[in-house]
């Protein structure tokens, strides 16, 4: 029993040596950017913590005793009563050591909730700096770029700084790291949502970035999810692009053999009589109609995107998903227009909340348009047909009817 | 305290009659049973430590898991239901998963689960409970997870469980704002549910959400067509189902996504002998339980929705499992709950 517990003392001393170690990195390095556990199982006599240039390396022979040890101390802190807790939380000395704890508890296991608390009081207590905390979450994320805990901790300090005090695109990188090194990176994608719903200034760079993400990540879903809610956002929020024709609109209805009835009108104009025939124009706003222009151009050139990604690449599924939502923006956003359901205002409502459903089928009777994507995209195959009538609203009656004509013009 | 203080000592295990041809064809019943029964065994510390900030979810998994197998008693009721006690912290009412570690809604709900299964509700302060659950309601409906705000509609899911297992939905929370919060998180593109307005649809947190729609008899408000065809399609070529579009099939999907589907009416949607096949060959023949996808290492959390997932699917060996709430469904009708399903169509 002696030799345990000497064992065990001896397995303590090493443990806080490691700690002070780790942390002697933290308070030598003030860019601190990057953490990893050194995969080493032999001990082979010298310091496991190892610091280069601004990355911090663990070797992993040590990672468990260090864990436990650090887990012990703060789980004992944290038993302790309330009020026993926030005297350590006041003490300068106290509350510095705890640090130290969490500092490396985190860093090997960053899914305990507990131990961000006792971080988010020492914030509270001043006894951590916003900044500091920020860069130890960026640190995490480095190590775990899918923590949730590291991201809603973020999202946590932000909540003492102003929304115009804040580096949004620096934000925005972080997600784009986490994401670029985690496939479908649920949490980080998440977070870029929370980023844009505080600054939307940065819709139109979001929509380029995306879309690079999306050509290089070709199967990561996230992203092109995203880029569904991004475009339902600029949307929502009126957005457009100052000048620019919906070419790309124009060449996918082409693509459903519509073209303008005169060749003379502009690309704007021949687009507006293809998706919106008889519409009464001033019943929405100038803004409405230029981002509907806007919005439905973005998504037909995701749906060429598609088809192309495609063709390079076969068959994913990420590239048939996303073309299906891009076409059904389109066709959603026409028939809400047309039939009133969206009016002339901007709306900060959530867009996904209780819509009312399309309009039946029998009502695009008139519409060249819908009658076209309705002909070709039942020409995919059954699964797809399937998947119009239930997002498109194409009937089945309208089905019959279709063979009809072309068993008549045959 | 350890979970293994809880196992009571075994009694030998019992013969295991299968034959030798194709033993990932047939569930292993017994290697299960001694899998669950052993677990935190042989943990070392690290272990133990690295999962502890979870320790009141795991021994739900492991209860019910062993329940739905008929094995209940294994473990050691007296043991389990102090430890669930001392959990409960004095000044919130909530639960925490451990000593030491600070309440959170989704131990609160693990700590109610265990409890109505050995039908000791009435060793903990439920009033507590309630106060801790009406207290992290959001004006917009939605619910924190613990007082430092974290928003999640799997915490909205937990809560209304929570209510709806002590007996005290109808006088608690804010159950119209609840709902609408959770539909406010259904995307309109494929009908799946994400964790805030807006997220991705995620199967597991579609499961929460229809799960929520159930117990409040709100499922009117599904487009089942859609969502259901998003469920459907979650089912890969090996039979086994993913969560999103793109991932990798997982046992505990099988759970989310065939719970959601039995929930809708709409299970038959799905190969159910492919799926069958697909979590049998994820079983660990060696030491028992199921891992997340065939060959990898087992674990405790996939063992359930291992064994959730073919005990929905109808296997004989095992006891019913209520889908809204991932428990034995003898355990639901003991406490006249009804969560709303539809009917098969």
């Amino acid at each position: 029993m002696e030799i345990n517990v000497e064992f065990n003392n001896e397995k303590k001393v090493l443990c806080e040596k490691i700690i002070r170690d780790i942390n002697a990195v933290f308070l030598k390095d003030a860019d601190l950017s990057s953490f990893e556990i050194i995969p080493k199982e032999t001990n082979c006599n010298k310091s496991p913590v190892v610091h280069v240039e601004h990355n911090l390396g663990l070797e992993s022979w040590c990672a468990r005793h260090v864990y436990d040890h650090a887990h012990r101390t703060l789980i004992t802190h944290r038993r302790q009563t309330t009020q026993q807790q926030l005297r350590t939380l006041q003490q300068q000395q106290q509350s510095d050591a705890l640090a130290k704890y969490l500092n490396v508890a985190l860093l090997i296991n960053p899914d305990v909730t507990t131990f961000w608390h006792i971080r988010r009081q020492l914030v509270q207590k001043n006894r951590l700096t916003i900044n500091k905390e920020l860069q130890f979450s960026a640190l995490v994320l480095s190590m775990k770029p899918k923590s949730n805990e590291a991201f809603a901790y973020r999202r946590w300090l932000y909540s003492f700084q102003s929304a115009d005090a804040i580096d949004w695109p620096h934000e925005i990188s972080i997600c784009e790291r986490a994401a670029d090194r985690c496939a479908s990176n649920y949490h980080a994608w998440s977070h870029r949502q929370w980023v844009l719903q505080n600054a939307p200034c940065l819709l139109q760079s979001e929509l380029m970035r995306t879309e690079k993400f999306m050509r290089k990540h070709i199967s990561d879903y996230s992203s092109y999810h995203y880029r569904q809610a991004l475009l339902l956002r600029a949307y929502e929020l009126g957005y457009h692009a100052a000048e620019e024709q919906p070419s790309c609109l124009l060449q996918l209805l082409a693509e459903y053999e519509l073209t303008a009835a005169d060749a003379d009108e502009s690309a704007e104009e021949a687009v507006l009589q293809l998706l919106l025939p008889d519409f009464k124009r001033s019943s929405v706003s100038v803004q409405r109609l230029r981002s509907f222009l806007y919005c439905c151009n973005v998504a037909a050139s995701d749906v060429r995107l598609c088809v192309e990604q495609r063709t390079l690449y076969g068959h994913r599924d990420c590239f048939e998903l996303h073309r299906r939502a891009a076409l059904k923006f389109i066709v959603e956003q026409s028939v809400r227009l047309l039939t009133g359901v969206a009016r002339s205002g901007m709306t900060s409502s959530s867009s996904s909340l209780y819509l009312p459903p399309l309009p039946p089928q029998s009502d695009y009777e008139a519409h060249p348009f819908l009658i076209a994507v309705r002909r070709v995209e039942s020409r995919l195959g059954e699964k797809h047909k399937r998947w119009c009538q239930i997002h498109l609203n194409f009937g089945q009656q309208a089905e019959a009817e279709e063979q009809e004509q072309e068993e008549d013009t045959s | 305290m350890d979970f293994t203080t809880f196992v009571k000592p075994s009694n030998g295990g019992a013969s295991n009659n299968e034959n030798e041809t194709e033993p990932a064809k047939k569930l292993q019943f017994w290697k299960h049973v001694e899998y669950i029964e052993n677990h935190g065994k042989q943990e070392d510390d690290f272990e133990y430590c690295m999962t502890e900030f979870l320790r009141m979810s795991g021994i739900y998994w492991g209860v019910t898991a062993l329940d739905i197998m008929g094995q209940l008693d294994r473990l050691d009721r007296k043991s389990i239901i102090e430890f669930v006690k001392r959990c409960q912290c004095p000044t919130s009412g909530g639960f925490s998963p451990c000593e030491g570690h600070d309440p959170h809604m989704l131990y609160t709900l693990s700590a109610v689960q265990i409890l109505c299964t050995y039908d000791a509700l009435n060793e903990i302060d439920c009033d507590a409970v309630v106060r801790y659950v009406v207290g992290l309601q959001q004006p917009d409906g939605s619910f924190f997870g613990d007082k430092w705000g974290e928003v999640d509609t799997r915490f909205s899911f937990c809560a209304v469980a929570t209510m709806t297992l002590l007996q005290r939905l109808e006088q608690s929370v804010d159950v119209e704002k609840a709902v609408k919060f959770v539909m406010s998180c259904c995307n309109q593109t494929d009908g799946g549910f994400g964790s805030k307005p807006g997220a991705e649809s995620h199967a597991g947190l579609t499961y929460c959400c229809v799960g929520l729609l159930s117990l409040t008899q709100r499922l009117h408000l599904l487009d089942v067509d859609k969502l259901g065809w998003w469920l459907c399609e979650r089912q890969l070529p090996s039979g086994g189902l993913n969560g999103r579009p793109e991932k990798l099939p997982d046992v505990c999907y099988s759970w989310w996504v065939l719970s959601s589907l039995t929930i809708m009416g709409r299970l038959h949607w799905i190969s159910s002998e492919k799926l069958q096949q697909f979590i049998l060959s994820c079983q660990d023949l060696e030491t028992g339980g199921f891992s997340d996808r065939t060959g990898n290492m087992p674990d405790i959390f996939h063992t359930l929705f291992g064994i959730g997932g073919l005990s929905l699917l109808g296997h004989p060996d095992l006891k019913l499992i209520n889908p809204t709430l991932c428990m034995p469904q003898y355990i639901i009708d003991r406490l006249g709950i009804k969560p709303q399903r539809l009917t098969l169509a």
